[in-house]
C-alpha cells in the first residue's frame, strides 16, 4: 500500500472497516469507495465514521475483496489492460468455496464489475460440463427425487447424452 | 486470531442457496444447452432457471447459431440433429440428436422445412400444410390457410416470420415466398388474414425489425411494411447480375474447371442478409457433379452491401471484419464474431456434405465439424434455440391431431 504513489496524502484518506469477525481493516477510501455500499454509508456518516461495520463479510473474503478494490482504484489506461485482464483473470481463478464468499460478498458490497467478473467465472466453470459435473465442481448435494431428476432429463434428453 | 481463523473457514459454500438475483447473473452468461443442464442440477437452481427463461424480460445471450440437418437415418423424418459450434470448438462441435422435434406432426409424415426464423422452424407436411415448431420447447403454432385470398393451389417456397410469437404469440405476421412464380403473400396471424400485393417476383426473402426485404428477379431490393400493397423502398441493383458475372470469370481462372464439366455447370443463387444493421446480397456458386446424382458443390460466394440509404445500389465487400456469414438451404443469417468468438469472421459458414468455412481473406474453402451425410440431405437450416414459454398457447392453439 505504501508503494502507492498516484494519488497525493490527500486523496489517499483512509477509512476504516470491521468484518463480521471484528477485524479492522484500513483501506485508502477510493478502494473502499469502489463499493458503492461503502460510499453510501460514508456518504450518510460523513467525517464522524470511526469503523464502517460489515456484519456479512469475514475477514478473509475482505481481504480478497480489498485486494481487487485497491488493483481497480484508478482508471486504467490502454497499455494496462492486458496486464490487467491478467491480473483479473488470476484473482478469480479461486475454489469454489472462496469464490462462493466473495461473490456473496461483492454482492453486498455491490461491486458492480466485480460482480461481473465472478458470475462469469461461474458461468465459465458451468459451461459444457454435465449436471454431474458441476455438482461435483460446486459441491453441491442432488436433491431431486429419482422420478423429478428422470422427468427433467427426459424432456431435453438430447442435452444429457 | 487463531480463533478468527476457525471462523473464517466456518463458512461453507452452499451454492445451492445461492441468492436467486445471483443465479440469474450467472444465467445470463450461460447459453442454451448449459443453461438446460444447469435445470438439472438440484431443485432450487431448476427453478431458477425456468424462471428465468419464462421471464418476460428474458433476452438471453447473443448465441451462435446450431445448425440444424435431419437425422442420419433413413426414414426419421421427426428426428433431426443440431451442431452447436460453441461447444467442444476444438473438435469441431457438438452434435445433439433430438427426437421427436416436430411432436406436433404425425409421426410418419415426410415433412419439408422452408423456413427458421426466432427459434421457430417452418415447417410443410401432410399436404403441404404449414406450421410453425419451437423443436425444443415443443409448442406449434398452424398457420390458417382455409380462408381470405390465400390461393390453395399455391406452394410455400420460404417462410419467414415478422417477429418473435413466443414474445407476443397473436401478433406476429408471416411473409411467404410461394410457388411457383417466387410471388410474395402476407400472413397475419391475429385475424388469420391474408394479404396479396402487387406481382413481383423475388429471388430471395427477409425480415428484419417488422420489416421484409425482397429481392426481386429484375433486380431491385424493396423494403415492405407487412400488409402493404406497395413497397416503401426500391432500390435499383442491376450491377448484380454483371457483379455475378465477373465472380464466375475470377473463380474458373482461379480454379480451372475438369473438362466434364461446362461453364453452364456453374449455377448460383442469391441469400438475401441482415447483418448489424446493413443489407447483404450473399451469392453461392456451385458446381453441379458430372455425375447421375444432381449434386451441387459450393465453389465460392461474392458478397455485396446494398446501400438502402444513398441507394448508390451494389458495392462489393471484400472482406467482413467482425463477422460470420451463416448459409443454410434457403435463408441465410449473420453474427458478430465479437458476440461469438466461436466463429471466425471474414468466413461464410455453409452446408453440403459436411460442413465448410469459406474465407473471404483467401477465398479458400476447409472443412470442419464431425458431420458427414452420405444421404441426401433434405434440409440445413440455421437457428437460434429459443428456451422462451409462449403464455397461453395450448388454449389457443390446441385443435390436436
Amino acid at each position: 500500500m505504501a508503494s502507492s504513489t498516484s494519488g497525493s496524502s490527500s486523496s489517499s484518506k483512509v477509512v476504516k472497516i470491521r468484518s463480521s469477525d471484528n477485524e479492522n481493516f484500513e483501506v485508502e477510501e477510493a478502494a473502499a469507495a469502489r463499493s458503492e455500499t461503502i460510499k453510501k454509508l460514508l456518504e450518510d456518516v460523513g467525517d464522524d465514521a470511526d469503523v464502517i461495520p460489515l456484519p456479512n463479510v469475514d475477514a478473509k473474503t475482505l481481504v480478497k475483496v480489498m485486494e481487487w478494490c485497491k488493483k481497480h482504484m484508478d482508471d486504467v489506461d490502454e497499455l494496462n489492460k492486458e496486464e490487467m485482464k491478467t491480473w483479473d483473470a488470476e484473482f478469480v481463478d479461486m475454489d469454489q468455496s472462496c469464490l462462493y464468499n466473495v461473490l456473496l460478498a461483492a454482492n453486498f458490497l455491490n461491486i458492480k464489475e466485480l460482480l461481473d467478473q465472478l458470475t462469469q467465472k461461474v458461468a465459465d466453470m458451468i459451461k459444457g460440463k454435465s449436471p454431474e459435473e458441476i455438482r461435483a465442481t460446486f459441491n453441491i448435494k442432488n436433491d431431486f427425487t429419482p422420478e423429478e431428476e428422470a422427468e427433467i432429463r427426459k424432456q431435453n434428453a438430447w442435452a444429457f447424452e | 486470531m487463531k480463533l478468527s481463523s476457525a471462523l473464517k473457514t466456518a463458512t461453507a459454500s452452499n451454492w445451492s442457496e445461492l441468492q436467486r438475483e445471483l443465479l440469474e447473473l450467472i444465467l445470463k452468461r450461460l447459453q442454451f444447452a448449459d443453461i438446460i443442464r444447469f435445470e438439472a442440477v438440484c431443485s432450487s437452481w431448476n427453478k431458477a432457471a425456468i424462471s428465468y427463461v419464462s421471464s418476460p424480460l428474458y433476452t438471453g445471450l447473443p448465441q451462435v447459431p446450431w445448425l440444424m440437418i435431419e437425422s442420419d437415418r433413413m426414414g426419421e423424418y421427426n428426428h433431426c440433429r443440431f451442431l452447436n459450434l460453441a461447444e467442444n470448438a476444438k473438435n469441431g462441435g457438438t452434435v445433439y440428436k433430438l427426437k421427436n422435434a416436430f411432436k406436433a406432426i404425425a409421426r410418419k409424415h415426410f415433412l419439408e422445412v422452408v423456413g427458421s426464423s426466432y427459434g421457430w422452424v417452418a415447417v410443410l407436411y401432410f399436404f403441404k400444410k404449414p406450421i410453425l415448431v419451437n423443436p425444443f420447447s415443443g409448442a406449434h403454432i398452424r398457420i390458417d390457410t382455409k380462408y381470405g385470398t390465400y390461393s390453395s393451389k399455391k406452394r410455400f417456397r420460404k417462410i419467414v416470420l415478422s417477429s418473435d410469437p413466443s414474445v407476443n404469440y397473436m401478433d406476429f405476421s408471416l411473409a411467404v415466398l410461394c410457388e411457383p412464380l417466387d410471388d410474395v403473400a402476407f400472413y397475419k396471424h391475429k385475424d388469420k388474414q391474408w394479404t396479396r400485393p402487387c406481382h413481383s417476383c423475388y429471388f430471395d426473402i427477409t425480415c428484419h425489425n417488422g420489416r421484409m426485404y425482397g429481392l426481386s428477379k429484375i433486380y431491385n431490393v424493396e423494403v415492405w411494411d407487412f400488409h402493404s400493397y406497395l413497397p416503401t423502398k426500391v432500390v435499383k441493383v442491376a450491377d448484380l447480375e454483371w457483379v455475378t458475372i465477373k465472380a464466375i470469370k475470377a473463380m474458373t481462372k482461379r480454379n480451372p474447371l475438369p473438362n466434364s464439366v461446362k461453364l453452364t455447370g456453374i449455377t448460383w443463387k442469391y441469400y438475401l442478409v441482415e447483418s448489424l444493421g446493413e443489407l447483404l446480397i450473399v451469392n453461392r456458386f456451385y458446381r453441379r457433379s458430372a455425375s447421375l446424382l444432381d449434386t451441387k458443390t459450393t465453389i465460392g460466394f461474392i458478397i455485396c452491401k446494398v446501400d438502402l440509404e444513398t441507394e448508390l445500389g451494389l458495392v462489393t465487400l471484400e472482406n467482413l471484419p467482425d463477422r460470420a456469414v451463416l448459409v443454410g438451404d434457403k435463408e441465410a443469417t449473420s453474427v458478430s464474431t465479437r458476440d461469438c468468438p466461436e466463429l471466425q469472421e471474414n468466413c461464410v459458414y455453409f452446408k453440403d456434405e459436411s460442413l465448410g468455412i469459406y474465407s473471404l481473406k483467401d477465398d479458400k474453402i476447409s472443412t470442419i465439424g464431425n458431420l458427414k451425410d452420405k444421404l441426401h440431405k433434405r434440409f440445413a437450416y440455421w437457428i437460434v434455440p429459443n428456451p422462451r414459454v409462449v403464455q397461453n398457447l395450448n388454449s389457443q392453439s390446441g385443435e390436436e391431431q
